[in-house]
C-alpha cells in the first residue's frame, strides 16, 4: 500500500488531488460521475459578500489547448452559500476549501468572518488573483505590499488554514509568495489564469465581452510548473500547484517541482473522471518507483 | 441522472454537403426530453461540444451535425465502431404542451425537433413542423419528420418550398398554439416578436459556447428577465420566450 496522504498547513488530505475553484461549481455538478469523497479536497466557486452577476456574455473563447474565460466571479453571495450549499457539502467527508473574493479588504474580511464558524469549511483560499474583475482580485495579487496587507488583515479573523491563491501575471512570483508568507499565509496556491485575449477575424471584435480574459488548460502548464518551482524554492509554507494539469504525469511534475498537492481545473470539463484517474495514476507511479509515500516526491526534482 | 459513456459509432451519414447524421450506440436513452443535449468529446479540439439529441431510440442516439469547423469535420471523419466519449442527457428540454403544436427549425436548428415531434405524437398531438433554410439542401430528414408531423418548408432562395423565411408561415397562428423553436438567433428574435403580437406560447432553444456543459464554470450564461444571468447548459438550452429580455 502506498500512502497518498498529505498535510497542507494542518489540513490533512487523503490524497493530493484537489479541484480548482471555478471549474467544479459546488461539487454537485460532478456527483453523477464520481464519488466526491474520493477527492483529496474540493475547492468551490469563489464567493463574495453580496451576490454578483459577473460579466456579460460572451465569457468563453476556446484556444488550441485551453480556454479563455471572463466569468467575473458570478456567485450568489456568502449568505446563500452558507444557507444552500454548505449544508449539503457538510454531508461529505471530503474537506471543502472555500475560495473568497472581494472588491476591497472589508469585503474579504466580511466573507471570511461569516465562513469562520462554518464546520463545513476546512480551509479558506484567499483569491487575490482573479483577472476578470475591475476591483479586488488581481489588483492585490500583483503588488507584494497590498498582497501582504490583505493577508495580514484576514489571517487573524479565522483559525482555519489560510491558502493565498496567486496570479501568474507578475514579474517575480517569488517576491509575492514570500510577501504573503511573511504576512501569515499558511499555504499558497498557484497559478490562477494567465491574462489573454482572442479576436474574431470575421467580426473584427474581441471574443470576450471584457476584451481580455483568463487562460487556463493544458496551454498554461509549462508556465504554471515554472512558477510553482520558483514559489516552492522561495517559501517554507506548502505550495498547491495548478495550471493545466490533465493527467497523473502532469501531477507528478508539479509534485517534483515542489508542490505539496495539486489542483485540477479545466481538465474536468474534458473528462469528469480525470481527478480519479490522476489519483490512480499516482498510486501506480509510486508503486512502480518503489516509493511508499507521495510526500517523498515533493520537491524531489533532480537538478 | 447524467451519464458519462463511451459510445460506439454506428454510422456517419452525409445528408447534404454541410450536414451529417451521426448515430451512436450508448447505454440507456430512456427519459431523454426533446431539447436536451449531449456533450461530445472530439479528438483534436480542446473542449467537448454540445449537440441536441436528434433522435433517441433504445440504446441508440443520433445527432444532426452541421459542418461548421474543425470539430464537426472531425466528427464527420468518424467510422463505425469508433468510440467517442459522451455525457448525456444535459440541460432542460422542451415542456410539452397539450395545445396544437408548431415546431420551427432554422437550418441546423431542426436537430432537436425530430425527437420533439415524436414525443408530441406519443401524446396524441400531430404537430406541424416548419423547416427553414437558405437553400433546398439545408432541408434534411424530410421522410423522418413526415412520420410524426405535417411539414412546411421555406427557403430564402425559393429552391424548395415557399420562398421566404419561416416567420412568413406563422402569421396566421392563433393564440391557442404552442410554438417550439430552434435556430439562428435572428430567427428566434423574430419569432419572439411575432409571439408578442399573436400571443402564442413560445419556447426557444438557445445555442451557446459551453465550457463544462454541467453548470460548473458559468461560461455559457444568457440574460433573463427575472433571474439574472443563468447557464444555458443547465437552465436551458430551452427557455420560455417571455423569460428572455429580448
Amino acid at each position: 500500500m502506498v500512502d497518498l496522504s498529505v498535510n497542507i498547513a494542518g489540513l490533512r488530505l487523503k490524497n493530493p488531488v484537489i479541484t480548482a475553484s471555478g471549474t467544479y461549481g459546488y461539487g454537485g455538478e460532478f456527483a453523477d460521475f464520481l464519488d466526491l469523497n474520493r477527492l483529496g479536497a474540493l475547492t468551490i466557486k469563489g464567493v463574495t459578500a453580496r451576490p454578483r452577476q459577473g460579466n456579460p456574455p460572451p465569457r468563453l473563447a476556446e484556444t488550441p489547448a485551453g480556454l479563455l474565460n471572463a466569468v467575473g466571479l458570478q456567485n450568489q453571495g456568502v449568505d446563500y452559500l452558507i444557507k444552500e450549499y454548505l449544508p449539503r457539502l457538510a454531508k461529505l467527508t471530503v474537506p471543502v476549501i472555500v475560495n473568497v473574493d472581494g472588491d476591497d479588504p472589508e469585503e474579504y474580511a466580511a466573507v471570511i468572518k461569516k465562513l469562520c464558524g462554518q464546520k463545513a469549511v476546512a480551509a479558506i483560499e484567499l483569491n487575490i488573483s482573479c483577472p476578470n474583475v475591475r476591483k479586488g482580485g488581481m489588483v492585490y495579487g500583483v503588488d507584494p505590499r497590498l498582497a501582504a496587507e490583505l493577508t495580514a488583515l484576514v489571517k487573524p479573523l479565522c483559525d482555519k488554514p489560510l491558502i493565498v491563491k496567486l496570479t501568474p501575471n507578475v514579474t517575480d512570483i517569488a517576491v509575492i509568495a514570500r510577501a504573503v508568507e511573511a504576512a501569515g499565509a499558511d499555504a499558497v496556491s498557484l497559478i490562477n489564469t494567465l491574462l489573454g485575449m482572442a479576436v474574431d477575424v470575421e467580426t473584427q471584435r474581441p471574443r470576450l465581452s471584457t476584451i481580455t480574459g483568463g487562460l487556463s488548460g493544458a496551454a498554461v502548464k509549462p508556465v504554471a510548473l515554472r512558477m510553482v518551482w520558483q514559489a516552492a524554492r522561495a517559501v517554507k509554507i506548502p505550495v498547491i500547484g495548478m495550471g493545466g494539469i490533465s493527467c497523473w504525469q502532469d501531477a507528478v511534475e508539479f509534485l517534483l517541482a515542489g508542490a505539496s498537492a495539486v489542483a485540477v481545473g479545466t481538465a474536468n470539463f474534458q473528462n469528469p473522471l480525470v481527478t480519479l484517474e490522476i489519483i490512480d495514476g499516482l498510486t501506480g507511479y509510486l508503486k512502480r518507483r518503489g516509493l511508499s509515500r507521495v510526500t517523498e516526491l515533493v520537491g524531489g526534482l533532480l537538478v | 441522472m447524467k451519464k458519462l459513456a463511451s459510445a460506439s459509432v454506428i454510422s456517419v451519414k452525409p445528408l447534404s454537403p454541410a450536414c451529417i447524421l451521426l448515430t451512436v450506440e450508448t447505454g440507456d436513452t430512456a427519459g431523454i426530453a426533446a431539447g436536451q443535449f449531449a456533450s461530445i468529446s472530439i479528438p483534436g479540439v480542446y473542449l467537448r461540444r454540445p449537440f441536441s439529441v436528434h433522435d433517441a431510440d433504445g440504446a441508440v442516439l443520433s445527432f444532426l451535425v452541421k459542418l461548421a469547423g474543425k470539430g464537426t469535420r472531425a466528427l464527420a471523419g468518424l467510422r463505425p465502431a469508433d468510440k467517442i466519449s459522451i455525457i448525456y442527457p444535459l440541460g432542460r428540454g422542451f415542456q410539452l404542451s397539450a395545445k396544437p403544436a408548431v415546431l420551427v427549425g432554422g437550418g441546423a436548428g431542426m436537430a432537436p425537433l425530430l425527437l420533439l415531434a415524436k414525443q408530441l405524437q406519443n401524446r396524441g398531438i400531430r404537430p406541424t413542423v416548419v423547416l427553414g433554410g437558405r437553400t433546398g439542401s439545408d432541408i434534411v430528414r424530410l421522410a423522418e419528420f413526415a412520420r410524426y408531423a405535417e411539414i412546411k418548408i421555406t427557403t430564402e432562395d425559393g429552391s424548395l418550398g415557399v420562398q421566404g423565411l419561416v416567420t412568413g408561415e406563422l402569421k396566421a397562428l392563433s393564440a391557442d398554439t404552442a410554438v417550439y423553436a430552434c435556430g439562428p438567433e435572428p430567427m428566434l428574435k423574430a419569432l419572439h416578436g411575432l409571439a408578442q403580437i399573436k400571443k402564442f406560447s413560445l419556447q426557444l432553444s438557445l445555442e451557446a459556447l459551453m465550457g463544462c456543459g454541467l453548470g460548473a464554470c458559468l461560461c455559457c450564461v444568457t440574460d433573463t428577465r427575472t433571474d439574472g444571468r443563468v447557464c444555458v447548459c443547465t437552465e436551458g438550452p430551452v427557455f420560455r420566450a417571455e423569460d428572455l429580455p429580448w
